[in-house]
């Protein structure tokens, strides 16, 4: 029965969710379920404020990471008694001028904000990983991030034909000198590869060549975008939309029971 | 007629007088969600068969001015969920005065409500019977035939790897399912494929960390493991302490498990479930602390983060697909094929639709065939 009841609630609500899907006027009996998840979930929180307080207590009786767990049991009981303090105070701890806003925004949002601004050295670090031609996958995953980066800042008319220059000539220049084993056709393949990247750079440099590549680089970066990435894009909804389907009838009839005890 | 305006999803109608003309203000009833309202009007040289069309309100735009400056009847057409009702003709003059139709209703008695099927869902409620049947075919096939192929997962297959040198390196796993309530699939998901980590980690005694962002993952997510350690004959194993809640704040959720991290050093990082902007966060410190980090997530938009700053990535629907993987049990890996069966099945309907599309350029007469496929079968309820 332990197992059974758990079971049979999800079964009951998985269908009376997907009956009131295909009803009309069912909106209110929908909004209602909906409320009784919110309310559950409501109570649920005391379970995680009662693993939180127990952690972090029993962490410092243990001596494990004292300062840590001391920290957050000090920061936590200064906002619960702050909140109850402001409610007292102003009716209403989220009142615009009470002192728990107060908290809020000078402590709060500059610590949330600068978790968030850490996030573009993230970029920068996993980009310099994950941007390094190591087979022919990698170099089209590096062309083409490189092509939208360049294509989309400010002044990508100029900036992306220079680039573009700079980069087959430098690419160039690699093939052309880069000859150390071979021999025969094999080099001369090379030598001319190399030449005809190196000539390429320098083409790009003429005028009208020049506008002509930074006028289409906007049309081009849309193109990417709004084609082979979103092609790949929907497919993948498409075989999300499906597999959750699946995943969520298994659990419906009760065949994926991992979840349960 | 007029007595019935929220069964079509209106609460009154407002005539006011303007001096050279009528404005016609509705009022919507918030409990049926209104398309558009369509205002005609009848006078002497357009009868009821041939009536005048005044113009058309999308919702939630409520206000039309006529300035035919004629007397005549008035109707209102309201559309909604691909199926159009009309009031009924209501009589006004176009003298300045203002006349308010509304239903005659007790105080606070709310408007009835009609539950019937909703004909606009058509395809989907048709779609399901169809993978409901497919579904049971497969059911029948793996039962036959339990050994039906499934292609290899690599992330799931390199959980052995991590969590075997993690044990070799006498460290921890973290483990997270990310952000989210239990209510959302690739959670859920990710806790079967705890179930499996969990059951490794039993043999080589490797504790198993687990910070939550929601109480409710927490309570399901203590079941999992004390569940998997019984399964493996280790229910001495199992601490409470190990799963805990962490945060429901995003960014704090990202650097409390970033600072364990560096603290703990573990030999394997385990992402699996929904995550949002903080997946790169908890990746590069993953990698940072040198652990094995392996994520799996549906979120399309984090994946390229995870793709490149993990080790191994489970991609999109393969996170649906783990627990089948896994376990391979015929009933599981059954809805796996039915999944691809449907999958091979859109596949069919975007070439002929893309097919149709570019012979209708060469062969109009086509456009039936087309706008049958993207309207009628595809664009029901829209």
């Amino acid at each position: 029965m332990q197992r059974q009841g758990p079971i049979a609630v999800v079964v009951l609500s998985a269908l009376f969710s997907t009956i009131t899907f295909f009803l009309k006027g069912a909106d209110e009996i929908q909004t209602y379920g909906i409320l009784v998840a919110i309310v559950i979930s409501g109570f649920a929180l005391l379970l995680g404020v009662d693993s939180l307080i127990l952690y972090h207590t029993r962490n410092i009786q243990r001596g494990n990471n004292t300062l840590f767990s001391g920290v957050l049991l000090i920061s936590f009981w200064i906002t619960v008694f702050w909140g109850l303090f402001a409610w007292w105070k102003y009716g209403s701890p989220f009142a615009q001028d009470s002192t728990f806003m107060w908290l809020f925004t000078n402590v709060y949002l500059p610590l949330d904000a600068t978790m968030f601004s850490i996030l573009a050295f993230y970029i920068a670090s996993a980009a310099y990983r994950a941007f390094r031609a190591r087979n022919a996958n990698a170099l089209i995953l590096l062309l083409t991030a490189s092509t939208i980066m360049i294509g989309r800042v400010l002044y990508s008319d100029i900036v992306f034909p220079l680039a573009l220059s700079i980069f087959l000539f430098l690419a160039g220049f690699w093939i052309f000198t880069n000859t150390g084993r071979l021999y025969g056709s094999e080099l001369l393949f090379r030598r001319f590869l190399g030449g005809l990247l190196m000539g390429g750079a320098l083409i790009i440099l003429v005028p009208p060549i020049f506008k002509f590549v930074g006028s289409n680089i906007a049309a081009v970066t849309d193109w990417i975008l709004s084609v082979p990435q979103n092609a790949a894009k929907r497919g993948m909804i498409l075989g999300l939309s499906f597999g959750q389907v699946a995943f969520a009838l298994r659990i419906m009839f009760g065949i994926e029971k991992s979840w349960i005890k | 007629m007029i007595m019935f305006l929220s069964f079509i999803g209106l609460e009154s109608i407002k005539f006011e007088g303007l001096g050279k003309g009528l404005k016609i203000v509705i009022k919507y009833d918030t409990t049926l969600r209104v398309d558009s309202v369509k205002l005609f009007k009848t006078t002497k040289t357009h009868p009821t068969d041939n009536p005048l069309t005044i113009g058309t309100l999308s919702y939630p735009d409520s206000a039309l001015v006529d300035t035919t400056g004629e007397d005549g009847k008035y109707l209102l057409r309201v559309y909604y969920g691909g199926e159009k009702f009309d009031t009924g003709w209501i009589a006004i003059n176009s003298d300045p005065q203002t006349s308010i139709v509304q239903e005659n209703r007790k105080n606070n008695e709310k408007a009835p409500s009609i539950i019937a099927f909703d004909s606009t869902k058509t395809n989907i409620l048709i779609s399901i019977l169809l993978f409901a049947f497919l579904f049971s075919y497969m059911l029948f096939m793996a039962r036959v035939n339990p050994n039906l192929y499934i292609r290899r997962i690599a992330g799931l297959d390199a959980i052995d790897e991590a969590v075997g040198r993690t044990a070799e390196l006498g460290k921890p796993i973290i483990y997270t399912t990310g952000i989210g309530s239990i209510d959302s699939l690739s959670i859920l998901a990710g806790l079967t494929v705890l179930k499996h980590v969990t059951k490794k980690s039993a043999l080589y005694e490797v504790p198993v960390i687990m910070p939550n962002n929601d109480p409710l993952v927490l309570a399901t997510a203590r079941e999992v493991v004390k569940e998997a350690y019984m399964e493996s004959g280790r229910p001495d194993l199992y601490n409470e302490n190990d799963i805990f809640f962490l945060t429901t704040e995003q960014f704090g959720f990202a650097s409390g498990i970033s600072g364990m991290m560096h603290r703990m050093k573990p030999g394997a990082v385990f992402m699996m479930g929904y995550f949002y902007a903080e997946s790169l966060i908890l990746a590069e410190n993953a990698n940072i602390s040198g652990a094995i980090s392996t994520a799996g997530t549906t979120a399309i938009d984090q994946l390229p983060f995870f793709v490149a700053a993990c080790d191994y990535t489970i991609i999109g629907d393969e996170l649906y697909a783990a627990s089948a993987y896994i376990s391979r049990n015929p009933l599981e890996v059954a809805s796996i094929k039915t999944g691809d069966w449907f999958k091979a099945l859109s596949v069919f309907f975007v070439l002929l639709g893309s097919l149709l599309a570019t012979l209708t350029l060469f062969n109009p007469q086509l456009k039936v065939y087309l706008d049958f496929l993207t309207g009628t079968v595809f664009g029901m309820g829209r």
